[in-house]
Protein backbone atom coordinates (compact mmCIF):
# COMPACT_ATOMS: atom_id res chain seq x y z
CA UNK A 1 0.00 0.00 0.00
CA UNK A 2 1.34 3.40 -0.94
CA UNK A 3 1.28 5.88 1.89
CA UNK A 4 1.01 9.46 0.73
CA UNK A 5 3.05 12.13 2.42
CA UNK A 6 2.12 15.77 2.02
CA UNK A 7 4.53 16.99 -0.67
CA UNK A 8 4.36 20.49 0.84
CA UNK A 9 6.58 19.09 3.56
CA UNK A 10 9.44 19.33 1.12
CA UNK A 11 8.80 22.97 0.34
CA UNK A 12 10.33 25.68 2.48
CA UNK A 13 9.00 29.18 2.78
CA UNK A 14 8.33 30.75 -0.60
CA UNK A 15 7.68 27.36 -2.21
CA UNK A 16 11.33 26.48 -2.74
CA UNK A 17 12.10 22.79 -2.69
CA UNK A 18 13.80 21.75 0.52
CA UNK A 19 16.27 19.00 -0.27
CA UNK A 20 17.38 18.88 3.31
CA UNK A 21 13.93 17.83 4.48
CA UNK A 22 13.92 15.10 1.86
CA UNK A 23 17.25 13.82 3.11
CA UNK A 24 16.13 14.02 6.72
CA UNK A 25 13.01 12.03 6.02
CA UNK A 26 15.09 9.29 4.42
CA UNK A 27 17.23 8.88 7.49
CA UNK A 28 17.07 5.69 9.54
CA UNK A 29 16.37 5.74 13.25
CA UNK A 30 19.82 4.49 13.98
CA UNK A 31 20.80 0.89 14.38
CA UNK A 32 21.44 0.26 18.02
CA UNK A 33 20.98 -3.48 18.12
CA UNK A 34 22.95 -4.18 21.22
CA UNK A 35 23.57 -7.82 21.83
CA UNK A 36 24.53 -7.81 25.54
CA UNK A 37 26.08 -11.28 25.57
CA UNK A 38 28.38 -12.65 28.19
CA UNK A 39 31.41 -14.90 28.13
CA UNK A 40 30.20 -16.29 31.47
CA UNK A 41 27.67 -18.96 30.59
CA UNK A 42 24.70 -20.03 32.70
CA UNK A 43 25.12 -23.19 34.73
CA UNK A 44 24.30 -26.48 33.00
CA UNK A 45 20.59 -27.27 32.79
CA UNK A 46 19.79 -23.84 34.09
CA UNK A 47 17.55 -21.24 32.49
CA UNK A 48 18.03 -17.52 32.76
CA UNK A 49 15.08 -15.45 31.65
CA UNK A 50 15.17 -11.67 31.36
CA UNK A 51 12.35 -9.27 30.60
CA UNK A 52 13.10 -5.76 29.45
CA UNK A 53 11.47 -2.55 28.40
CA UNK A 54 13.36 0.03 26.37
CA UNK A 55 12.45 3.55 25.35
CA UNK A 56 14.45 5.28 22.61
CA UNK A 57 14.00 8.74 21.21
CA UNK A 58 15.76 11.18 18.95
CA UNK A 59 15.15 14.43 17.12
CA UNK A 60 18.63 14.88 15.65
CA UNK A 61 20.76 12.68 13.46
CA UNK A 62 24.37 12.33 12.41
CA UNK A 63 24.82 13.24 8.78
CA UNK A 64 28.07 13.60 6.86
CA UNK A 65 30.32 15.61 9.15
CA UNK A 66 27.64 17.24 11.26
CA UNK A 67 24.64 16.71 13.46
CA UNK A 68 21.35 17.86 12.02
CA UNK A 69 17.86 18.38 13.29
CA UNK A 70 15.13 15.90 12.48
CA UNK A 71 11.79 17.58 11.79
CA UNK A 72 9.82 15.39 14.19
CA UNK A 73 10.71 13.46 17.31
CA UNK A 74 10.61 9.72 16.86
CA UNK A 75 9.93 7.51 19.86
CA UNK A 76 10.40 3.77 19.99
CA UNK A 77 9.23 1.35 22.64
CA UNK A 78 10.52 -2.20 22.83
CA UNK A 79 9.47 -5.02 25.09
CA UNK A 80 11.96 -7.87 25.00
CA UNK A 81 12.48 -11.31 26.42
CA UNK A 82 15.81 -13.09 26.61
CA UNK A 83 16.30 -16.76 27.22
CA UNK A 84 19.66 -18.26 28.08
CA UNK A 85 20.09 -21.97 28.69
CA UNK A 86 23.16 -23.81 29.88
CA UNK A 87 23.29 -26.89 27.69
CA UNK A 88 26.57 -28.06 29.14
CA UNK A 89 29.21 -26.46 31.32
CA UNK A 90 30.85 -25.01 28.21
CA UNK A 91 27.89 -24.58 25.83
CA UNK A 92 24.89 -22.32 26.11
CA UNK A 93 21.99 -21.38 23.86
CA UNK A 94 20.40 -17.95 23.71
CA UNK A 95 17.29 -16.45 22.19
CA UNK A 96 16.15 -12.83 21.98
CA UNK A 97 12.59 -11.86 21.05
CA UNK A 98 10.92 -8.49 21.16
CA UNK A 99 7.91 -6.44 20.24
CA UNK A 100 8.59 -2.93 19.04
CA UNK A 101 6.36 0.07 18.56
CA UNK A 102 7.28 3.43 17.09
CA UNK A 103 5.48 6.73 16.95
CA UNK A 104 6.30 9.34 14.38
CA UNK A 105 4.19 12.46 13.99
CA UNK A 106 1.24 10.79 15.63
CA UNK A 107 1.45 7.64 13.53
CA UNK A 108 2.13 4.35 15.24
CA UNK A 109 3.69 1.25 13.75
CA UNK A 110 4.53 -1.99 15.50
CA UNK A 111 5.65 -5.54 15.00
CA UNK A 112 7.91 -8.34 16.10
CA UNK A 113 11.51 -7.16 16.00
CA UNK A 114 14.35 -9.16 14.52
CA UNK A 115 14.85 -12.39 16.46
CA UNK A 116 18.35 -13.28 17.58
CA UNK A 117 19.40 -16.85 18.24
CA UNK A 118 22.81 -18.04 19.24
CA UNK A 119 25.12 -20.70 20.54
CA UNK A 120 28.02 -19.85 22.83
CA UNK A 121 30.96 -22.16 23.34
CA UNK A 122 33.24 -21.38 26.25
CA UNK A 123 36.82 -21.73 25.08
CA UNK A 124 38.63 -20.54 28.19
CA UNK A 125 37.47 -20.31 31.78
CA UNK A 126 39.46 -17.75 33.75
CA UNK A 127 38.59 -19.54 37.00
CA UNK A 128 40.05 -22.92 36.10
CA UNK A 129 43.31 -21.98 34.47
CA UNK A 130 46.52 -20.67 35.96
CA UNK A 131 47.40 -17.59 33.94
CA UNK A 132 46.73 -14.49 35.97
CA UNK A 133 45.93 -12.33 32.97
CA UNK A 134 43.74 -14.76 31.03
CA UNK A 135 40.04 -13.82 30.73
CA UNK A 136 37.13 -16.11 30.11
CA UNK A 137 36.64 -16.41 26.37
CA UNK A 138 33.61 -17.68 24.48
CA UNK A 139 32.78 -18.01 20.81
CA UNK A 140 29.26 -17.13 19.75
CA UNK A 141 27.61 -18.08 16.47
CA UNK A 142 24.34 -16.35 15.93
CA UNK A 143 21.47 -15.97 13.54
CA UNK A 144 19.22 -13.00 12.81
CA UNK A 145 15.67 -13.68 11.68
CA UNK A 146 13.94 -10.63 10.29
CA UNK A 147 10.88 -9.47 12.15
CA UNK A 148 7.39 -9.05 10.81
CA UNK A 149 7.40 -5.25 10.97
CA UNK A 150 6.39 -3.41 7.90
CA UNK A 151 8.91 -1.55 5.84
CA UNK A 152 8.33 1.27 3.44
CA UNK A 153 7.76 4.29 5.65
CA UNK A 154 9.96 6.65 7.66
CA UNK A 155 9.68 5.10 11.08
CA UNK A 156 9.99 1.45 10.11
CA UNK A 157 11.93 -0.28 12.83
CA UNK A 158 14.35 -2.33 10.84
CA UNK A 159 16.07 -3.21 7.61
CA UNK A 160 13.91 -6.27 7.12
CA UNK A 161 16.87 -8.55 6.57
CA UNK A 162 18.07 -11.85 8.00
CA UNK A 163 21.62 -13.07 8.46
CA UNK A 164 24.16 -14.56 10.77
CA UNK A 165 26.99 -13.38 13.01
CA UNK A 166 30.14 -14.60 14.67
CA UNK A 167 31.81 -13.06 17.67
CA UNK A 168 34.34 -13.57 20.45
CA UNK A 169 33.26 -12.67 23.95
CA UNK A 170 35.61 -11.82 26.79
CA UNK A 171 35.08 -11.50 30.49
CA UNK A 172 37.55 -10.91 33.30
CA UNK A 173 37.07 -10.41 37.02
CA UNK A 174 39.54 -8.64 39.27
CA UNK A 175 39.83 -8.25 43.05
CA UNK A 176 37.81 -5.63 44.90
CA UNK A 177 34.74 -6.39 42.80
CA UNK A 178 36.03 -5.02 39.51
CA UNK A 179 35.56 -6.65 36.15
CA UNK A 180 35.66 -6.07 32.42
CA UNK A 181 33.89 -7.45 29.37
CA UNK A 182 34.33 -7.24 25.64
CA UNK A 183 32.99 -8.53 22.38
CA UNK A 184 34.25 -8.36 18.81
CA UNK A 185 32.08 -9.66 16.02
CA UNK A 186 30.88 -9.53 12.46
CA UNK A 187 27.40 -9.58 10.98
CA UNK A 188 26.25 -10.61 7.53
CA UNK A 189 22.73 -9.96 6.30
CA UNK A 190 20.84 -10.50 3.07
CA UNK A 191 18.92 -8.09 0.85
CA UNK A 192 22.02 -6.01 0.16
CA UNK A 193 22.21 -4.70 3.71
CA UNK A 194 25.92 -3.95 4.26
CA UNK A 195 28.02 -6.24 6.37
CA UNK A 196 29.14 -4.76 9.63
CA UNK A 197 31.44 -5.33 12.54
CA UNK A 198 30.65 -4.58 16.13
CA UNK A 199 32.74 -3.99 19.21
CA UNK A 200 31.73 -3.76 22.84
CA UNK A 201 33.89 -3.00 25.84
CA UNK A 202 32.83 -2.34 29.37
CA UNK A 203 33.90 -2.20 32.97
CA UNK A 204 31.91 -2.87 36.10
CA UNK A 205 32.26 -2.91 39.83
CA UNK A 206 30.31 -4.85 42.41
CA UNK A 207 29.75 -2.87 45.61
CA UNK A 208 29.04 -5.10 48.58
CA UNK A 209 27.01 -8.18 47.76
CA UNK A 210 24.41 -6.71 45.42
CA UNK A 211 25.05 -3.37 43.75
CA UNK A 212 26.73 -3.21 40.32
CA UNK A 213 27.69 -0.13 38.37
CA UNK A 214 28.96 -0.43 34.83
CA UNK A 215 30.01 1.69 31.89
CA UNK A 216 30.14 0.35 28.35
CA UNK A 217 31.10 1.55 24.91
CA UNK A 218 29.48 -0.02 21.86
CA UNK A 219 30.37 0.42 18.22
CA UNK A 220 28.53 -0.81 15.16
CA UNK A 221 30.06 -0.01 11.81
CA UNK A 222 29.06 -0.99 8.31
CA UNK A 223 32.09 -1.95 6.25
CA UNK A 224 30.62 -0.60 3.04
CA UNK A 225 27.58 1.15 1.79
CA UNK A 226 26.28 4.40 0.50
CA UNK A 227 26.12 7.82 2.02
CA UNK A 228 22.96 9.83 1.90
CA UNK A 229 23.27 12.09 -1.10
CA UNK A 230 26.54 10.45 -2.15
CA UNK A 231 27.44 8.65 -5.40
CA UNK A 232 24.99 5.93 -6.33
CA UNK A 233 22.51 6.87 -3.62
CA UNK A 234 18.81 6.75 -4.44
CA UNK A 235 15.84 6.41 -2.17
CA UNK A 236 15.32 2.82 -3.34
CA UNK A 237 18.77 1.90 -2.05
CA UNK A 238 18.26 3.27 1.41
CA UNK A 239 18.85 -0.04 3.23
CA UNK A 240 22.30 -0.07 1.64
CA UNK A 241 23.49 2.93 3.62
CA UNK A 242 26.77 2.78 5.48
CA UNK A 243 25.82 3.22 9.09
CA UNK A 244 28.13 3.94 12.01
CA UNK A 245 27.01 4.29 15.60
CA UNK A 246 29.06 4.92 18.74
CA UNK A 247 27.14 4.48 21.96
CA UNK A 248 27.89 4.82 25.64
CA UNK A 249 25.74 3.25 28.30
CA UNK A 250 25.68 3.35 32.06
CA UNK A 251 23.95 0.61 34.01
CA UNK A 252 22.85 0.36 37.60
CA UNK A 253 22.28 -3.27 38.58
CA UNK A 254 20.96 -4.93 41.71
CA UNK A 255 21.36 -8.60 42.53
CA UNK A 256 18.27 -9.73 44.40
CA UNK A 257 17.62 -13.00 46.15
CA UNK A 258 17.28 -16.39 44.49
CA UNK A 259 19.15 -15.40 41.34
CA UNK A 260 17.04 -12.38 40.48
CA UNK A 261 18.68 -9.36 38.94
CA UNK A 262 17.35 -5.90 38.15
CA UNK A 263 18.96 -3.24 36.02
CA UNK A 264 18.42 0.29 34.81
CA UNK A 265 20.40 1.53 31.81
CA UNK A 266 20.86 4.96 30.34
CA UNK A 267 22.52 5.08 26.93
CA UNK A 268 23.42 7.80 24.45
CA UNK A 269 24.65 7.87 20.90
CA UNK A 270 27.82 9.94 21.04
CA UNK A 271 28.82 9.93 17.38
CA UNK A 272 28.01 8.28 14.12
CA UNK A 273 27.08 8.48 10.50
CA UNK A 274 23.68 8.03 8.91
CA UNK A 275 22.20 7.33 12.32
CA UNK A 276 19.99 9.02 14.86
CA UNK A 277 21.33 10.77 17.94
CA UNK A 278 19.51 8.58 20.38
CA UNK A 279 18.74 8.74 24.06
CA UNK A 280 17.86 5.33 25.43
CA UNK A 281 16.41 4.24 28.74
CA UNK A 282 16.03 0.57 29.56
CA UNK A 283 14.74 -1.48 32.47
CA UNK A 284 15.32 -5.19 32.85
CA UNK A 285 14.60 -7.96 35.33
CA UNK A 286 16.11 -11.41 35.09
CA UNK A 287 15.34 -14.68 36.84
CA UNK A 288 17.21 -17.93 37.12
CA UNK A 289 15.60 -21.39 37.17
CA UNK B 1 7.50 22.01 -12.19
CA UNK B 2 10.63 19.88 -12.12
CA UNK B 3 10.98 20.38 -8.40
CA UNK B 4 7.38 19.41 -7.80
CA UNK B 5 7.83 16.26 -9.89
CA UNK B 6 10.92 15.46 -7.89
CA UNK B 7 8.94 15.95 -4.69
CA UNK B 8 6.12 13.66 -5.79
CA UNK B 9 8.62 11.15 -7.09
CA UNK B 10 10.33 11.22 -3.73
CA UNK B 11 7.01 10.64 -2.03
CA UNK B 12 6.57 7.51 -4.11
CA UNK B 13 10.00 6.24 -3.14
CA UNK B 14 9.47 7.14 0.49
CA UNK B 15 6.34 5.10 0.59
CA UNK B 16 7.81 1.91 -0.78
CA UNK B 17 11.28 1.66 0.68
CA UNK B 18 12.51 0.79 4.12
CA UNK B 19 13.70 4.06 5.61
CA UNK B 20 14.57 3.10 9.14
CA UNK B 21 17.39 1.12 10.62
CA UNK B 22 16.99 -2.22 12.26
CA UNK B 23 16.82 -3.35 15.74
CA UNK B 24 16.42 -1.93 19.09
CA UNK B 25 18.58 -1.42 22.11
CA UNK B 26 18.24 -4.38 24.40
CA UNK B 27 19.06 -3.28 27.88
CA UNK B 28 21.44 -4.49 30.56
CA UNK B 29 25.09 -3.73 31.07
CA UNK B 30 27.91 -6.08 32.05
CA UNK B 31 27.60 -7.87 35.35
CA UNK B 32 29.68 -10.34 37.30
CA UNK B 33 29.40 -14.03 36.45
CA UNK B 34 26.42 -15.58 38.16
CA UNK B 35 27.66 -19.02 39.13
CA UNK B 36 30.97 -17.88 40.58
CA UNK B 37 31.50 -15.62 43.56
CA UNK B 38 34.36 -13.50 42.24
CA UNK B 39 35.22 -11.84 45.56
CA UNK B 40 35.45 -15.16 47.38
CA UNK B 41 37.44 -16.65 44.51
CA UNK B 42 39.94 -13.78 44.43
CA UNK B 43 40.38 -13.80 48.20
CA UNK B 44 41.02 -17.52 48.06
CA UNK B 45 43.51 -17.04 45.28
CA UNK B 46 45.33 -14.43 47.33
CA UNK B 47 45.47 -16.78 50.33
CA UNK B 48 46.73 -19.58 48.09
CA UNK B 49 49.43 -17.30 46.62
CA UNK B 50 50.55 -16.13 50.04
CA UNK B 51 49.49 -12.57 49.44
CA UNK B 52 47.31 -12.27 52.49
CA UNK B 53 48.45 -11.53 56.03
CA UNK B 54 47.83 -14.65 58.11
CA UNK B 55 46.82 -15.02 61.75
CA UNK B 56 48.09 -17.05 64.67
CA UNK B 57 45.27 -19.41 65.64
CA UNK B 58 46.76 -22.51 67.26
CA UNK B 59 43.36 -23.74 68.42
CA UNK B 60 42.35 -24.24 64.78
CA UNK B 61 45.60 -25.85 63.65
CA UNK B 62 44.62 -29.50 63.89
CA UNK B 63 41.22 -29.08 62.27
CA UNK B 64 42.57 -26.97 59.42
CA UNK B 65 45.55 -29.27 58.91
CA UNK B 66 43.29 -32.29 58.55
CA UNK B 67 41.17 -30.56 55.90
CA UNK B 68 44.06 -29.01 54.02
CA UNK B 69 45.84 -32.36 53.77
CA UNK B 70 42.79 -33.78 52.02
CA UNK B 71 42.87 -30.98 49.46
CA UNK B 72 46.63 -31.32 49.08
CA UNK B 73 46.22 -34.96 48.03
CA UNK B 74 43.67 -33.97 45.38
CA UNK B 75 45.82 -31.32 43.75
CA UNK B 76 47.31 -32.11 40.33
CA UNK B 77 50.70 -33.74 40.62
CA UNK B 78 52.41 -30.81 38.94
CA UNK B 79 51.00 -28.51 41.60
CA UNK B 80 51.50 -30.71 44.68
CA UNK B 81 55.24 -30.17 44.65
CA UNK B 82 54.85 -26.41 44.39
CA UNK B 83 52.54 -25.74 47.30
CA UNK B 84 52.20 -27.05 50.86
CA UNK B 85 48.65 -26.29 51.97
CA UNK B 86 49.17 -27.69 55.46
CA UNK B 87 51.68 -24.90 56.13
CA UNK B 88 48.65 -22.62 56.35
CA UNK B 89 47.04 -24.65 59.14
CA UNK B 90 46.38 -22.55 62.21
CA UNK B 91 47.04 -19.33 60.32
CA UNK B 92 43.70 -18.64 58.60
CA UNK B 93 40.57 -17.17 60.05
CA UNK B 94 37.20 -18.58 59.03
CA UNK B 95 36.74 -16.20 56.10
CA UNK B 96 40.19 -16.93 54.71
CA UNK B 97 39.75 -20.68 55.13
CA UNK B 98 36.36 -20.63 53.41
CA UNK B 99 37.81 -18.55 50.56
CA UNK B 100 40.80 -20.86 50.14
CA UNK B 101 38.58 -23.93 49.95
CA UNK B 102 36.28 -22.17 47.48
CA UNK B 103 39.26 -21.27 45.30
CA UNK B 104 40.62 -24.83 45.36
CA UNK B 105 37.23 -26.26 44.45
CA UNK B 106 36.80 -23.92 41.51
CA UNK B 107 40.38 -23.80 40.26
CA UNK B 108 41.23 -27.48 40.52
CA UNK B 109 37.70 -28.91 40.55
CA UNK B 110 38.21 -30.57 43.91
CA UNK B 111 35.16 -31.47 45.93
CA UNK B 112 35.48 -33.02 49.38
CA UNK B 113 32.37 -33.89 51.39
CA UNK B 114 32.99 -32.06 54.64
CA UNK B 115 30.91 -30.39 57.32
CA UNK B 116 32.96 -27.21 56.92
CA UNK B 117 31.79 -26.74 53.36
CA UNK B 118 28.08 -26.91 54.32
Amino acid sequence: MIKVINPNFFCAKGGRFNLLRLIILLLPMGNVMVRGQSAWLPEPSRWEVALSYTFETFDEFYGAGQKMDYPERIDQHTAGIFLDYGLRSNIALDLRLGYVRTTDKGRTEDGLMDTLIGLRWKLVDEFSQGREWMPSIALRLGGVIEGNYEVGFPSAVGDGASGFSGSLLFGKTFPKGFGAIGEVGYLWRNKNVPEEYFVTSGIFRRFGQRLDLSLSYRLRRSVSGLDIGGPGFTASRFPELKEIAHNLDFTFGWAGKSGRYYSFTLARTIDGLNTGDKTIVSLAASFSY
Amino acid sequence: MVRMLLAYGSVFFLSVVDLAASGSYIGGGPRPPRQIKPELYHLGKSVYAGKVATKDLPSLRDEQNQLLLQYQKRLPRTVQSKIDLSSLAGKLDEEQMTALIYFLEIRYKIKIADDKSN
